[in-house]
Order: C-alpha cells, then sequence, then structure tokens
C-alpha cells in the first residue's frame, strides 16, 4: 500500500460504466477496480430545522446535549457543541465524542452530577501504525516533534505561541498520547526542548 | 461457562457467565455491569477498560509485557496499581473460572 500526500486527483477514468483508474494532475494514471471518495460530510439538521430547533451547520446544543427546545436532546456527528477547552462551539466527527456526549444526556436527564469534561480524541488503526489523537490544533503556531520518524515511534505536539499544548497527534507511541491527554486537559504550557527531551518522561511532563 | 466476578468500587458484586474467547471487557458490558466504559471498543487504545485482578488470580492471569501498547496505555489510566489490567486484553479460558476483578474508582 502507498499513501500519495500533496497529489491531487485530475480526474478519474472509466470504460463501459466502470471506473478504471485516477489520473493525477502529475500526469500519472493509476489503474485501480474501485475509489473509495472521502471529502468530509455536512450535518443532516433538516429535521431538527424543520423543528424548529436552534441550528449552525449542526444541531445546536448544550454541554447537556440539551437544544434550544429543553425537552429535545441531540447527540453525535451531527450536533454542534461546546468544547469550554477551547472556548468554542464545535462539530466532532468521532466515536470518543458520540460517547462523552451520551454521558451528558444520561447524567442530566438521570438529574446526576455531568460527566467529567475530556479531551476530544481520535484514533486509527493503519497497517502497523497506531494513530492517536489528542485534542485539536487551534491556534497552534509551532509543531515540535518528539521520539523518531525513522523508527515510526513519535509524536508530533502542536503548542499556541504562549506554549499551550493543544494537540498531540502520536504515531505508536501511546505514552505520549495519554500523557498528551493529561496535559492538554490541564492547559498546561511545556518548551520545545522540553518536549524534544527523551530524558524526560511522559509522566513528568505531565505533572 | 467460566464465570467471572466483577466487583463494582463501591462493593456490589456482579457474578457473570462469560464465553470462553470472549475478553473480561466484552463479559462486562454484555450484561451491563456498570464501571467499565470500553470506549475504544477493545482495541487497547482508551483504557477505560481498567480493572484491578484479584492477588489470588494474578500470576495466572499475568502482567502485560513491559513496553508493550498496553503496558504503556496502563501507566497513565486513572489510578493504576500493580495489578492493573485492561479488560479488553484478557481473554477469558476455562482457567478463569471465578475469577474476581475490581472496578476502580473511574475510568477517566
Ligand atoms: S476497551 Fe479501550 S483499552 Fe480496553
Amino acid at each position: 500500500m502507498t499513501i500519495e500526500t500533496s497529489a491531487d486527483v485530475e480526474a478519474l477514468t472509466g470504460a463501459d460504466g466502470y471506473v478504471t483508474g485516477v489520473r493525477l494532475a502529475d500526469g500519472r494514471l493509476i489503474a485501480c477496480d474501485a475509489v473509495l471518495v472521502g471529502v468530509g460530510a455536512v450535518a443532516n439538521d433538516e429535521l431538527a430545522r424543520a423543528a424548529g430547533l436552534a441550528c449552525d451547520g449542526g444541531i445546536v446544543v448544550d454541554l447537556a446535549t440539551r437544544t434550544n427546545d429543553p425537552a429535545i436532546y441531540a447527540l453525535g456527528d451531527c450536533t454542534r457543541r461546546p468544547l469550554p477547552l477551547y472556548e468554542r462551539m464545535l462539530r466532532l466527527e468521532s466515536v470518543p465524542n458520540a460517547l462523552e456526549q451520551a454521558k451528558q444526556a444520561a447524567a442530566a436527564i438521570c438529574g446526576m452530577p455531568p460527566p467529567a469534561p475530556e479531551v476530544p480524541w481520535f484514533w486509527s488503526d493503519q497497517y502497523d501504525l497506531r494513530l492517536q489523537i489528542a485534542g485539536i490544533p487551534f491556534e497552534a503556531t509551532e509543531i515540535v516533534l518528539r521520539g523518531s520518524l525513522e523508527e515510526g515511534k513519535f509524536a508530533l505536539f502542536h503548542l499556541t505561541a504562549d506554549g499551550t499544548v493543544q494537540a498531540v497527534e502520536a504515531v505508536n507511541a501511546p505514552q505520549e498520547f495519554m500523557g498528551g491527554r493529561r496535559i492538554i486537559g490541564k492547559r498546561k504550557r511545556l518548551s520545545a526542548a522540553q518536549i524534544r527531551d527523551m530524558s524526560l518522561t511522559m509522566q513528568q511532563l505531565a505533572v | 461457562m467460566p464465570t467471572i466476578i466483577y466487583i463494582e468500587y463501591n462493593g456490589t458484586a456482579h457474578p457473570v457467565d462469560v464465553p470462553v474467547g470472549r475478553s473480561v471487557m466484552q463479559g462486562a458490558i454484555d450484561n451491563n455491569v456498570p464501571g467499565i466504559d470500553a470506549d475504544c471498543g477493545g482495541e487497547c487504545a482508551c483504557a477505560t477498560c481498567h480493572v484491578y485482578v484479584d492477588t489470588d488470580w494474578l500470576p495466572k492471569v499475568g502482567l502485560p509485557a513491559a513496553g508493550s501498547q498496553e503496558a504503556s496505555m496502563l501507566s497513565f489510566a486513572a489510578v493504576a496499581q500493580p495489578d492493573s489490567r485492561l479488560s479488553c486484553q484478557i481473554e477469558v479460558t476455562d482457567a478463569y473460572d471465578g475469577m474476581v476483578v475490581r472496578m476502580p474508582e473511574g475510568q477517566h
């Protein structure tokens, strides 16, 4: 398997109504039997709008997953929810987000205290690479590498100008992911030198 | 079918029959045992299926290899202890009949 980055698709070629290849802007033609197109998604909020619920590219909800009609809850990819950590509203397409919102909804409906806020996170296995991502790199101005690209075990830390860690993208680096999540949740600042220093454990960095 | 005994943080015990080949995490989820979140569905990516294995059972079940994905995740799990395991990584066998696992105070 090859991953082509910075490649522009110019055209799909076909014969007899079936796709046969993908032509790239650099002239290369990659033969294929099938094409999977992933171009993002638009929230399907027509039903909510028809019901008079506030929508803004997704159904607007609060931290209890309530819409502006207190009798109606909405959760999952189709909602625009508050992210207090980043002081904004966001639509998050991820399983952990749906699970967090499910806990928020259940707590609200049952009159229980709300669950502890979570740092948004994502994960995916791509063959022998485990990708684990904590946080979202809003306003990040610097990317710091910890670990080794050559060994395929590293993490990228996204920092704002004042050194606040906004996101950590970890590849085969579970400690960096778990520690990163904690650091992000604490709004902790780190210097690039600290992050690069492998003699400091993630436990030490996350304190 | 082996019985696994899940003990909640508040002391409530849940004896559950878990088919051989299922994980200890799945046994809890399949039977609505509270206290195990399993946010990643058993892929060793979230550390929210954390349990403490009873001392008597620890030698049988064993600990994750140092440096393994599980050990790395556990080192950051909420309130990890030397007897901590990620329950999605324990596959139930007949030898585990009667095993006791305890849930931590929280999974986050
Ligand atoms: S279910 Fe996520 S680590 Fe076990």
